[in-house]
């Protein structure tokens, strides 16, 4: 089962403040290297959707909001309306929804630093690293 | 989608006009080419009726028809291979580029965008016009035929005969083109007097008799070419407006922008073996006719049958330059594109026993282009060419197609209810006999078929605008299709059900459902990717009109497909538009449909509108750190700026490629993107005439440089990279020389803070004899020593020497070195003849490695007066490796 993820927390200005990819071990990169950009724009075109569908519920997770050829896009919206963007090709709703949770919680500890200012570019490895593990444990598992 | 320059009512009618067929004697053709024209050409301006015309439906009911479009053509013996129809569509499109200025545009966020999309309408007008005729439907059948004889011939009443006898007999045996089936054509003679040539008297004659045998409304007499062209002097040109030159291309090649031809013509396939094939037969082969029509006029149009008519180079008109071409709306232009694109005529139409003989002759426009068109023709020429398509139309076709659909209207009822109920009946109990429904739901009706006949007043209803008694046949006969499972007339049923909903003026319900429901039926059950892109066209250009934009766009994606490039690229782009229109809009959505529409049309060779797609989206990503989509578009549209030879555009995308967020970039890429850069770099300069630099600034070996190349270097651009460090560039000031013996003259390069044009670095190690430091090394080896002691010892030497003489200024000789760390306030002293180093710090920020070789400083001298010397370059020592 072919697990790729890809992962980006947009912020207000509807710039990336934190990416990263996911993939099962063993994926041939030089396919994914010619549509990382893809990737990017097909999470950019989804931005439409989540700022639409974040309307019509009180929910945070957005679950799918739309597709694109065989991308999935799930979404989530924290209460500062950062958005998060999921680019995935099989339905994982509940590896999502948990991933979603924490790095929610993740996120919520790395802007309360002062250092950090909001909408900038999340550059702590630790975050990141943090993010790793939780994707392979909640998506990749 | 964007704002078309028709409503969609228009659109509708324009596109489901009454096909008219048009046979004209050989005699009548020559007179209308006095004008330069074919006859069908002459009529191309003119083919709205300005009159509204009446009909009354069956229910006695008066209707008013206002702009009908006839689509007069000749017909042809075998529809247009479909390689043929991408060609014209394409060079439609590509024709068709630019919006201009005056197109609409809307705001999205901070961006204004361009909303009219010309090349579509031509687009869809093409397809249009180059549907095919199909067995299922009647819209596309001729629904008349013009016969045209010139008085000049010598018995005309007997040519008119022949020509309607021969008519009707190729009806019967060909299958293409279709006409309406008989006797549901309508025959109206013209006979073409020509004024200046003709004679008078026998046209008089002849008008009695037609009158008297064909009856008023089915015929008539067209007295053109009333001015003599060989009494005018050269004094006067024709000079009226020629609306003819819109209808033919004018492929003047001022109109084509730089590198079209150069950078298309490797993949437009060669034309001229796609219009010759199949074969042309020589014209002695048609001496076994006895009424062979035109042999003579055939040979020398193949000769000119030139590779491409379509393409390049053409004598441009001379007077289109007239407000009538320039402006025209691209729908007539295109309308006429398609007529001219392949222009095909008839060899042997007229020759049933070549029926066979498939025969492609194309009518090339060298011979029109040339010269002016029409000169033959006066005002009032054109005015009575007016008056006679209005008289076709009102007094002929109109009452016919009225008569007919009363007719048909009796045979339909009466062959409904009982009689009807009956075989119904019949068959479901004896399980009967099913037209045979495959799969494809090609169902064999025959033409006498109730369903069929419903189907035919169906059609002739909406041709003459009575949506509402079209509605309802379609509707039924729509059931009868589902019942048998015939699954394409089913679909067409529906499609035209839909589109005449949408038509009347009352609207009970959205014909959207049928819509989704034909295009679904179209694609999947018939496969006929053809219909469901018109059927397509039409839904969504109704969607438009009811503002419902996002199932238009869902279903212009819908229609993208592997197939067909330049029709995905379209459809992709109309959907963006779709998506930019909505409330609130879709503007991300909308640049990511540009780009994938761009893509497609570069691969579809459609480089401009790439260019031009890609344009458009980029302004959405920029600035917003998509840092990989950024990079994508720049280099897309790096890549088709140069290909279009626009280096400029093509260096600026580069350059923003080479922008400081690349830790995101695989090397590989990166590598590419640099590789990139750097050759358009080099076009780029070499076509600005900085002539054979590179890079950087070529050094010479002799005292005297270049300079002419190196006064122009002060126009070089700045490149980002490698990143230069300015905060720790250092100087070290009248280091002895020590091997080399080129001394610079007299001067530092700066004060101090290393601002210089280009990448430099610092030559390295020399000897010293001095205090101070002689090399950047030791600098950094004794970075510890303080010079405070060394000053005061100084300091002291000079002051101990006498009394302070305050007229004897204190000038350090010591410091020699200047960077970051020391007190630059004043000036650096430097000795004339001695030298000056410079470090200067760089930073690669790419995970490739960058080489650079060749490198100078380039400096300018200020002198005490203020004057700046130009901008000179220094000689290279050596390079200190990274």
């Amino acid at each position: 089962m072919s697990g790729n993820y890809f992962f980006v927390i947009v912020g207000h200005n509807d710039n990336p403040v934190f990416r990263i990819e996911f993939s099962k071990s063993g994926e041939s990169s030089t396919r994914r290297e010619d549509h990382r950009h893809l990737n990017e724009f097909v999470a950019h075109a989804a931005l439409d959707h989540v700022d639409e569908t974040m309307w019509t519920t009180t929910a945070m997770n957005l679950r799918i909001v739309d597709k694109f050829n065989e991308w999935f896009v799930s979404a989530f919206v924290t209460a500062s309306r950062m958005r998060y963007v999921i680019l995935h090709d099989v339905k994982n709703e509940d590896g999502i929804k948990n991933f979603f949770q924490d790095v929610y919680e993740l996120y919520i500890k790395a802007s309360m630093n002062p250092f950090y200012r909001v909408n900038t570019q999340i550059e702590s490895p630790m975050f990141k690293r943090k993010v790793l593990t939780l994707g392979k444990k909640h998506l990749l598992g | 989608m964007a704002s078309c320059a028709e409503s969609p009512q228009d659109f509708i009618r324009s596109v489901f006009g009454p096909r008219v067929a048009v046979i004209s004697s050989p005699d009548a053709e020559e007179v209308c080419q006095k004008n330069n024209l074919s006859f069908v050409e002459m009529l191309k301006p003119f083919c709205r009726p300005t009159q509204e015309g009446q009909i009354r439906d069956p229910q006695n009911q008066l209707h008013i028809i206002k702009n009908m479009v006839l689509h007069i053509s000749e017909p042809q013996p075998n529809p247009l291979p479909s390689n043929i129809c991408k060609k014209i569509l394409s060079d439609t499109v590509r024709r068709c580029h630019v919006p201009g200025d005056q197109g609409t545009t809307i705001t999205a966020g901070d961006i204004r965008v361009n909303t009219t999309t010309p090349w579509f309408e031509a687009y869809r007008s093409v397809f249009f016009e180059h549907s095919r005729q199909s067995d299922h439907e009647f819209l596309q059948h001729y629904v008349a035929c013009i016969l045209v004889v010139s008085s000049s011939h010598s018995n005309p009443m007997e040519e008119f005969a022949n020509l309607y006898q021969r008519h009707t007999e190729t009806k019967v045996k060909s299958k293409h083109p279709k006409y309406m089936p008989h006797p549901r054509l309508f025959y109206y003679r013209l006979l073409l007097h020509d004024v200046t040539y003709g004679d008078e008297q026998k046209a008089q004659k002849l008008q009695q008799e037609m009158s008297v045998k064909y009856g008023i409304g089915q015929s008539l007499v067209l007295k053109i070419n009333s001015r003599n062209i060989s009494s005018l002097q050269d004094s006067e040109q024709a000079p009226d407006a020629d609306p003819w030159s819109q209808y033919l291309i004018t492929t003047d090649t001022s109109q084509e922008e730089d590198g079209f031809t150069m950078s298309d013509e490797d993949e437009e396939p060669d034309l001229s073996t796609t219009y010759s094939s199949p074969p042309f037969r020589p014209a002695a082969s048609d001496a076994k006719q006895s009424q062979n029509l035109t042999p003579v006029s055939s040979e020398p149009r193949l000769d000119l049958l030139i590779g491409d008519p379509l393409a390049s180079e053409s004598i441009s008109d001379p007077l289109s330059s007239d407000p009538l071409s320039e402006t025209s709306d691209p729908l007539t232009r295109a309308l006429q594109d398609s007529e001219l694109g392949t222009g095909t005529e008839i060899a042997s139409s007229r020759d049933s026993n070549q029926l066979d003989s498939t025969h492609f002759r194309v009518a090339t426009r060298q011979i029109s282009a040339k010269g002016f068109h029409g000169q033959c023709l006066t005002l009032n020429d054109q005015e009575k060419i007016r008056a006679f398509v209005n008289d076709f139309t009102n007094r002929g076709l109109l009452p016919f197609l009225e008569n007919h659909i009363r007719l048909l209207n009796e045979q339909v009822n009466s062959k409904k209810g009982f009689q009807r109920a009956l075989y119904r009946v019949g068959r479901s109990w004896f399980g009967g006999s099913k037209p045979s429904s495959n799969q494809t739901g090609v169902t064999n009706y025959s033409v006498e078929s109730g369903e069929l006949q419903m189907r035919l007043l169906g059609d002739l209803a909406f041709l003459s605008q009575n949506y509402d008694l079209a509605y309802g046949c379609y509707h039924s006969c729509k059931r009868d299709f589902q019942n048998d499972h015939a699954w394409l007339h089913y679909a067409g049923a529906l499609e035209m059900a839909a589109t005449s909903l949408f038509m009347q003026t009352v609207n009970r319900r959205d014909p959207y459902a049928y819509f989704e429901e034909s295009i679904q039926v179209y694609a999947d059950t018939c496969k006929l990717l053809h219909y469901a892109n018109r059927a397509t066209l039409l839904a969504t250009e109704m969607m438009k009109a009811r503002k419902l934009y996002r199932p238009a766009a869902a279903a212009f994606i819908k229609m993208t497909s592997e197939d067909s490039d330049l029709k995905s690229a379209l459809f992709l782009e109309q959907a963006a538009h779709c998506f930019l229109r909505m409330s609130p809009p879709f503007t991300r959505k909308f640049a990511f449909h540009l780009i994938l529409a761009g893509h497609r049309y570069s691969k579809a060779f459609q480089r401009r509108h790439a260019l031009r797609t890609y344009g458009q989206a980029l302004e959405f990503y920029q600035e917003k750190s998509w840092s990989l989509a950024e990079d994508h578009i720049n280099f897309s549209l790096g890549h088709q700026s140069f290909t279009l030879k626009q280096l400029e555009d093509a260096y600026v995308a580069f350059r923003r490629l080479l922008s400081p967020s690349w830790s995101l970039q695989q090397p590989k890429q990166q590598n590419t993107y640099l590789k990139e850069f750097l050759y358009v770099f080099k076009q780029h300069l070499i076509s600005i005439g900085l002539g054979s630099t590179s890079a950087t600034a070529e050094v010479s070996d002799g005292p005297v440089p270049f300079l002419s190349s190196v006064e122009a270097t002060k126009d070089l651009p700045i490149l980002p990279l490698p990143v230069i460090l300015s905060q720790q560039t250092r100087v070290l000031v009248s280091c002895v020389a020590g091997y080399d013996k080129q001394l610079l003259p007299d001067d530092n390069a700066d004060d101090g803070h290393g601002t210089v044009g280009t990448e430099g670095q610092s030559p390295g190690t020399g000897c010293s004899t001095r205090v101070g430091f002689s090399s950047f090394e030791s600098l950094d080896a004794d970075c510890s020593l303080s010079m405070d002691g060394w000053r005061q010892l100084e300091q002291h030497a000079v002051n101990g020497h006498g009394s302070s003489d305050p007229t004897v200024e204190f000038v350090s000789c010591l410091q020699n070195h200047y960077h970051q760390n020391t007190e630059n306030s004043t000036e650096p002293v430097c000795v004339v003849g001695e030298r000056v180093d410079v470090e200067l710090m760089v930073h690669n920020p790419l995970q490739i490695e960058l080489c650079l070789g060749k490198l100078s400083l380039l400096w300018e001298h200020n002198s005490p007066d203020g004057q700046r010397s130009d901008v000179k370059n220094s000689n290279l020592h050596y390079i200190a490796g990274d």
